[in-house]
């Protein structure tokens, strides 16, 4: 049963009088005291957030009625009382700008969440533990300290509709701590969700075996990620993305053919505005055409693709411009090559692509 | 009042607005300086447009396509736009619609690809393949904005085609007439691709063949359906004449009806923008035509008329539309380009006129922004011409004079402002010499705006820069360096330093002249004044670099390549190396990167030969170094292949196979100079190999990594062979050719030696036995005919091979040189054969077990045909040859297991039997020939003195040698020195007499003194070569300085085994031996020499007792004990 987040039920049409008596007792700041947002992969709902837990949020709308909202569908919730650089660090992090979003987040002043109400006070606390995690991560760099932050946001929030989404932060974290168990039992917490997070349990097991170089066990668990009964679309995206995981295991068993067969299948299915979605098909793509002798140009035109047309998510336009330093060097376009390695060190400095490309520099 | 959307797409630059003064102007600048040569990529984007509209069929890999070749066309990655296209294409699941595309934007990207191609074959080629597409896509008779597009891009081509014939007729030696005949159909097939035929004003249109036509179809459609929904009965027939829009749609519309109409309306005004912007086409188109004819003829002056013509009516139509206004100004230009072709001064004056006339609408264009001050400038400069001309004066008013005097930003300053300018300050100064007598006061005024406008020109140095300085210095000023001022900007000195390598390059192509006509006089003071034009650039390039704050880094890079130049010029080789060097590593893809590391390679290389001797190895170092670097960034470029020469030559003389490795891995494959580096460096490799293999097993590389180099250098000196072009030998080819030949032998691959050697036009064979007075004398010559013998006597082509050696004793001269010339080569020939029978000796796996089987079919092969020697031929030179020979049979070190130890004593026996004889008839032979085998003595001797050696008859050997020392003269003879140090220390290490071997052993070290010879000994040679292994240029010096170093220690080390040593002692003079060297010759020689002292200088350590020998480590740690 979700848990109620704010003070007392307020009766139907609360954001009237509420408005009123703010825009008489504060002034300006009564414009914060807009409706919440629930942002779905349906639409958007605006009201007031009345209780969350893990697996769903309440919403009371206009007319008083309380709405349930699977987590599996909702991509974003947003604060009517929020502070705006938390709206916006929120945003950065969802679209993987997660060092953009640390630094938005610095700018919250002192007193902008004096009296905040608690859910927007763990609503920082998710933002700071998520991005700098994700940072980590991006960078390759130690995972104990952001690990420490993620398990004491799942410790401290059980009830959050963030609660999946940072097991799943904590197991990636364990997982490239060594602490295989641990991830594990962290993916476990992950797989009690609703089904989407099922198969999502199952990818992050596959993508940790994935990074050991375990390609034969990963692209069983990515198999078993396929092959959960599920119906509803929150599932299908994200089997559509363990199917990316089966294509870069294929290519790397020895059986690309296979993988770009099935990388293209991806891509036909896929919202062509899904450009996440889309940048990681192309950079499996890359990768399958890679492993197969000749097919240079179609590696570099898939990873062109990501670089001139998916380039927003920053983990995926990295990868594809470190694969275009070295493919345009080897089709002997060091003019070509050099400007991806520029761009790739001044847009992701602390990316690990970058860390990796110096390594193999030096 | 109505909006006009130009006629394209929104992000293309084109069909923006301005509102100009309550004017309504239509401006196509960013397509009218072009003039048809860029417009085929904007066009594009209406078919994009039409494209996108169908792309909802073709699923997500067709929407993601598509914007990734927007992409790449924005990017201009042309040559993958291309490659995408070809994916596509090739892919059956792409939809119809997507499919039709393709051939336009083939097109567009072959054109744009052809463009960044220099004037030649090539993109000439590309310009007819981008035509062909063009017809593919015609060929579906599109209709719409496609045909417009399609149209438009094929009177592009045929303009841009007829353009290129134009500019190959303006070469020397080219037939002009031919080519401008070439160019005439191009024209005209670009004006019928781009102008509606004449028809009747209303009539029905024709399905579309040309852009004209193409875009008034379409905008009839768009008029009828907006009539239709204005719900007039007027019907409207593509009123393109209208020059103001109508007032918006009726008010009482439904919202739809509105949003359509808009939509319509919007619409009507880029297919407007299309239409004018074709017709500008024709109207360019024209007056191209014009220039492929002569000037002046009736037939150009009809074409020049038609041009006007349709920028007459263009103008005519819209009057005040920016496309209008430019059409107005191409106008008058081409009445102006009539009036300078005519020669009857009344016509002539006429057109002046008519120009004048025609460009006032334009001078009387006010405003500052947008294209306004770009074409009044165009207007301006023209009219100037008319003017001066005319000698008139008067029309060039205050206004006009505020309007040259304005500052331009320096890119904005092209041709037309810099021409309006300089017919400024020359107008102005003709008129101040005719002022009125009563406006005389205005004069100095005058000449100051002159001055000042000439300045400004001279100072851009572009375009009429000359003409600018001449001016300067009829107003009896130079140009003045005002960036003198230290306020002046880093562009102010920059200016001056361009100006001066202008006037640097001007008087050295002067002084050419002058050398050329036979005026050394006048060449000397031309070049004196380039020096000091020079001294000027320089100066201000200094300048320049010291103001750099702030200054963009393309510019301040500008000024580094132009200072790497001069500097290089000046033969200030240090310093332009040192910038030219910065340049390339820091800002490889500035522009003049490429150019200055050219110049830095070429400054340390001169350094390198011609430098001061201390700076010479480290001035090579860098040179290798900077041609590893052109190699890396500009693999691609012609340097690349220049600098791989040098850095193989480099790699060569330093011994570095396995930079020579990587110099294969990177060197372009697919040029002349590609090929020839590929052979430089697989032949140096290969000679690596062959030394190395000779090397003391404990510093010899390992089995693999030979094996590894020698692969690599067969890799490379195929590919180089199968990239050598069929005409001309090169001697590089021949080289290679040899080389791989050499291995092909040692591999026992005798098909492919014989392929090699006597291929038809590189094979050295062939190339030795052609006739050829140059080709037969020399090191080639030697080395071809070297190989060839080996060869034929191994294969068993006696006949051959009696022509080889013949070749081989011509090859070598007469005289008492070519004594030790063929002397030298039979001992590198059998230094080959040993190798090649210790390589056999070395084999593994199943190569090991044919090994004997391949070695005794060269032994036979060797046995016969010296036998037939030894027997038919008399001459000293075959006697010596056949001992030598079995010298080398018989003494391979490493050959034992593929030549039985009973076989190789029975080759030395016959070897000192050979010579032995000769010594003995050197007495006995009659007059004549005593002289001759006298002279081969000392040779034969130290010949004996090696067979002994080899069988183990100290005495008798060192008996030979004592005699040839003997001979104060020969004293002096290193290589004799040499051999008896090494046959001094061959007895100290295997005479089984221990008191004989320590004695052998000092005076290996030490030298002897026997029976009037005296032996230097390892030390005494060492010492005599200490000044020379200090030049890195005596090569052989430096080598056989350091072998004695070595030798110095090995001895000493052996003497440890004999009984009754001091061995600590000797273990400390050994140390001293090799800190010493190492403390006066830090680099011993090189990477091989310094692996040999490291491996022995751990052997003496291990001997004081130390558990983990550090070798030279010890040293570097302990600089005091080095010394």
């Amino acid at each position: 049963m979700p848990t109620s987040i704010r003070r007392g039920a307020i009766p139907a049409p609360w954001f009237f009088p509420v408005l009123l008596v703010g825009l008489v007792l504060a002034g300006g700041e009564a414009a914060a005291q807009t409706a919440d947002r629930v942002v779905t992969t349906a639409g958007a709902l605006s009201g007031r957030v009345t209780a969350t837990d893990a697996n769903e949020v309440q919403v009371e709308d206009r007319t008083g009625e309380i709405k349930k909202i699977p987590v599996d569908q909702i991509r974003e919730v947003q604060f009517g009382a929020e502070p705006a650089e938390l709206k916006s660090a929120r945003s950065m992090l969802l679209r993987g700008r997660a060092a953009d979003a640390l630094e938005e987040l610095g700018k919250i002043g002192a007193n902008d969440l004096d009296g905040a109400e608690q859910i927007l006070l763990d609503e920082v606390d998710y933002v700071r533990a998520a991005a700098t995690a994700r940072v980590a991560l991006a960078a390759g760099a130690d995972p104990r300290e952001p690990g420490k932050l993620v398990a004491d946001f799942v410790a401290k929030h059980p009830e959050s509709h963030h609660a999946y989404d940072m097991q799943e932060l904590l197991g990636d974290l364990l997982a490239r701590a060594g602490r295989i168990d641990n991830a594990l039992a962290a993916f476990g917490q992950l797989a009690k969700g609703p089904p989407a997070f099922k198969v999502r349990a199952a990818s992050a097991r596959a993508a940790m075996l994935l990074d050991q170089g375990k390609y034969a066990e990963a692209l069983g668990e990515y198999d078993a990620a396929v092959q959960i009964r599920t119906s509803d679309e929150a599932s299908a995206a994200q089997k559509r993305a363990a199917e990316l995981g089966r294509a870069r295991c294929l290519a790397q068993l020895g059986k690309p053919e296979e993988a770009i067969t099935l990388v293209q299948s991806v891509i036909q299915q896929a919202d062509p505005e899904d450009g996440e979605v889309l940048g990681r098909a192309y950079n499996a793509l890359g990768q399958a055409y890679r492993a197969v002798a000749g097919k240079e140009q179609d590696a570099l035109i898939a990873f062109l693709t990501v670089d001139l047309v998916y380039n927003k998510a920053p983990e995926n336009h990295a990868e594809a411009l470190y694969n275009l330093v070295d493919l345009w060097e080897k089709g002997a376009n060091a003019e070509r090559s050099r400007e991806a390695r520029s761009t790739l060190e001044t847009s992701y400095p602390g990316s690990r692509w970058t860390k990796k490309l110096s390594a193999a520099k030096t | 009042m109505a909006r006009f959307h130009g006629g394209l797409r929104a992000g293309h630059g084109i069909g923006s607005i301005l509102l100009l003064g309550g004017v309504l102007l239509g401006c196509v600048l960013a397509v009218l300086p072009l003039l048809g040569v860029d417009a085929g990529a904007v066009l594009l984007a209406a078919l994009l447009q039409s494209e996108e509209a169908g792309a909802e069929n073709g699923g997500n890999t067709e929407t993601t396509t598509r914007r990734l070749l927007d992409a790449l066309a924005e990017k201009r990655m042309d040559d993958i736009v291309i490659a995408v296209l070809d994916r596509v294409a090739a892919d059956p699941t792409t939809s119809a619609n997507f499919r039709r595309s393709l051939p336009l934007r083939r097109a567009t990207a072959l054109s744009s690809l052809a463009r960044r191609e220099s004037p030649g074959a090539r993109r000439a080629a590309m310009l007819e393949q981008a035509a062909q597409e063009v017809d593919r896509c015609l060929a579906a008779a599109p209709t719409g904005d496609e045909a417009v597009a399609a149209y438009t891009q094929k009177g592009n081509l045929f303009v841009e085609q007829g353009r290129i014939k134009l500019a190959q007729a303006k070469r020397p030696g080219e037939d002009a007439g031919k080519l401008m005949a070439e160019a005439m159909p191009l024209f005209d097939g670009a004006i019928a691709a781009l102008e509606a035929p004449p028809r009747e004003p209303g009539a029905e249109l024709p399905s579309p063949t040309n852009a004209e036509d193409a875009v008034l179809a379409s905008l009839r459609e768009v008029d009828a359906r907006l009539a239709q929904l204005k719900n007039t009965s007027k019907e409207k027939e593509g009123n393109e004449s209208s020059t103001a829009k109508k007032g918006r749609r009726p008010a009482k519309k439904s919202s739809t009806d509105v949003k359509a109409m808009e939509r319509l309306e919007d619409r009507q005004d880029e297919l407007r923008g299309e239409l004018l912007q074709t017709r500008l086409l024709v109207g360019n188109a024209y007056f191209e035509k014009s220039r492929a004819l002569p000037p002046g003829s009736a037939e150009w002056k009809v074409v020049v008329r038609a041009s006007a013509e349709r920028y007459r009516k263009l103008f005519e139509k819209y009057p005040k539309w920016g496309a209008g206004l430019y059409a107005r100004y191409y106008e008058g230009r081409n009445y102006l380009v009539l009036a300078q072709a005519e020669t009857v001064p009344e016509e002539r004056r006429k057109l002046l006129d008519t120009a004048l006339l025609t460009l006032a609408t334009i001078r009387g264009l006010e405003g500052e922004s947008g294209f306004v001050p770009t074409l009044r400038a165009k207007a301006v400069n023209a009219s100037l011409e008319c003017w001066l001309e005319e000698k008139v004066y008067e029309q060039f008013d205050d206004r006009l004079q505020r309007l040259s005097l304005a500052n331009v930003p320096a890119n904005r300053l092209d041709a037309d402002w810099l021409g309006m300018k300089v017919r400024s300050a020359q107008l102005l100064a003709e008129k101040a010499e005719v002022l009125p007598a009563d406006q005389k006061g205005k004069k100095p005024g005058m000449l100051r705006d002159a001055k000042k406008l000439a300045t400004d020109v001279a100072r851009h140095n572009k375009d009429f820069a000359r003409e600018a300085r001449a001016l300067l210095e009829k107003l009896g000023r130079a140009a003045p360096d005002d960036d003198d001022d230290p306020a002046a900007s880093f562009a102010a000195a920059f200016d001056v330093a361009a100006g001066a390598l202008t006037a640097m390059q001007e008087k050295q192509a002067e002084a050419k002249g002058a050398t050329a006509a036979g005026k050394p006089d006048e060449a000397a003071a031309a070049l004196e004044a380039a020096g000091v034009e020079r001294g000027r650039a320089l100066q201000a390039l200094q300048r320049a670099l010291v103001r750099g704050d702030g200054v963009a880094a393309d510019d301040l890079n500008r000024a580094r390549s132009l200072l790497t130049y001069l500097l290089y010029d000046a033969r200030r080789l240090y310093d332009a190396a040192a910038v030219g060097t910065l340049l390339a590593e820091r800002y490889p893809n500035a522009k003049g990167a490429r150019q200055s590391a050219k110049i830095a390679m070429a400054s340390w290389q001169q350094l390198g030969r011609d430098g001061p001797a201390p700076w010479r190895a480290a001035a090579k170092t860098r040179c290798a170094d900077v041609a590893a670097l052109i190699m890396r960034t500009w693999p691609k470029e012609p340097e690349s292949a220049e600098a791989a020469q040098i850095a193989v030559a480099s790699a060569a003389e330093s011994h570095d196979a396995d930079r020579l490795v990587k110099i294969i891995g990177d060197v372009p494959r697919d040029t002349a100079k590609g090929a020839e580096v590929l052979l430089r460096a697989g032949g140096a490799l290969w000679r690596e190999v062959v030394e190395r293999r000779r090397l003391p097993e404990d510093v010899r590389p390992a089995a693999e990594a030979l094996a590894a180099w020698k692969g690599r250098a067969v890799d490379s000196l195929d590919a180089g062979l199968a990239a050598v072009p069929t005409a001309g030998v090169s001697p590089v080819a021949v080289a290679g050719g040899l080389a791989r030949c050499q291995i092909a032998i040692e591999e026992g691959d005798q098909a492919l030696a014989a392929k090699l050697l006597e291929h038809p036009s590189w094979g050295g064979w062939t190339v030795l036995s052609s006739g050829d007075a140059v080709a037969a004398s020399g090191p080639l010559a030697e080395n071809a005919a070297t190989v060839a013998l080996r060869f034929f006597i191994q294969s068993q082509q006696l006949d051959k091979a009696q022509q080889a050696f013949d070749k081989l004793e011509a090859v070598a001269g007469t005289g008492p040189e070519a004594t030790a010339k063929l002397t030298n080569m039979y001992l590198a020939m059998g230094r080959d054969l040993q190798g090649q029978l210790e390589a056999l000796a070395a084999a593994q796996g199943d190569a090991a077990a044919e090994a004997p089987a391949a070695a005794l079919g060269i032994l036979a092969g060797f046995e016969k045909f010296l036998e037939g020697v030894a027997k038919r031929d008399a001459k000293v030179a075959s006697q010596m040859w056949v001992a030598t020979t079995y010298l080398s049979l018989g003494s391979g070190s490493g050959s034992g297991s593929v030549v039985p130890p009973a076989k190789a004593s029975a080759y030395l026996a016959r070897a000192a039997e050979v010579y032995e004889k000769l010594l003995a008839s050197s007495g006995a032979a009659p007059p004549g020939s005593a002289d001759e085998i006298a002279r081969f003595v000392p040779s034969i001797r130290l010949k004996l003195a090696s067979v002994y050696r080899e069988l183990g008859r100290w005495d008798e050997a060192l008996g030979h040698v004592d005699w040839i020392l003997s001979d104060p003269k020969r004293q002096n003879s290193l290589d004799a020195q040499i051999q008896a140090a090494e046959l001094l220390q061959t007895a100290g290490e295997k005479a089984t007499d221990n008191a004989a071997s320590a004695r052998f052993l000092r005076e290996a070290i030490a030298g002897r003194k026997s029976q009037g010879g005296v032996a230097w000994g390892w030390g005494g040679i060492a010492n005599r070569l200490a000044r020379q292994a200090a030049d890195p240029k005596a090569v052989d010096a430096r080598a056989k300085f350091f072998v004695a170093r070595l030798n110095v220690v090995r001895c000493r080390l052996a003497l440890l085994a004999k009984p009754g040593q001091d061995r600590a002692k000797l273990l400390q003079m050994a140390f001293n031996d090799v800190a010493v060297t190492y403390r006066l010759y830090p680099d011993l020689g090189g990477d091989s020499f310094r692996a040999q002292f490291d491996a022995l200088l751990k052997q003496i350590q291990k001997g004081r007792g130390e558990t983990s020998p550090r070798g030279l480590a010890e040293l570097d740690e302990t600089p005091v004990a080095a010394s």
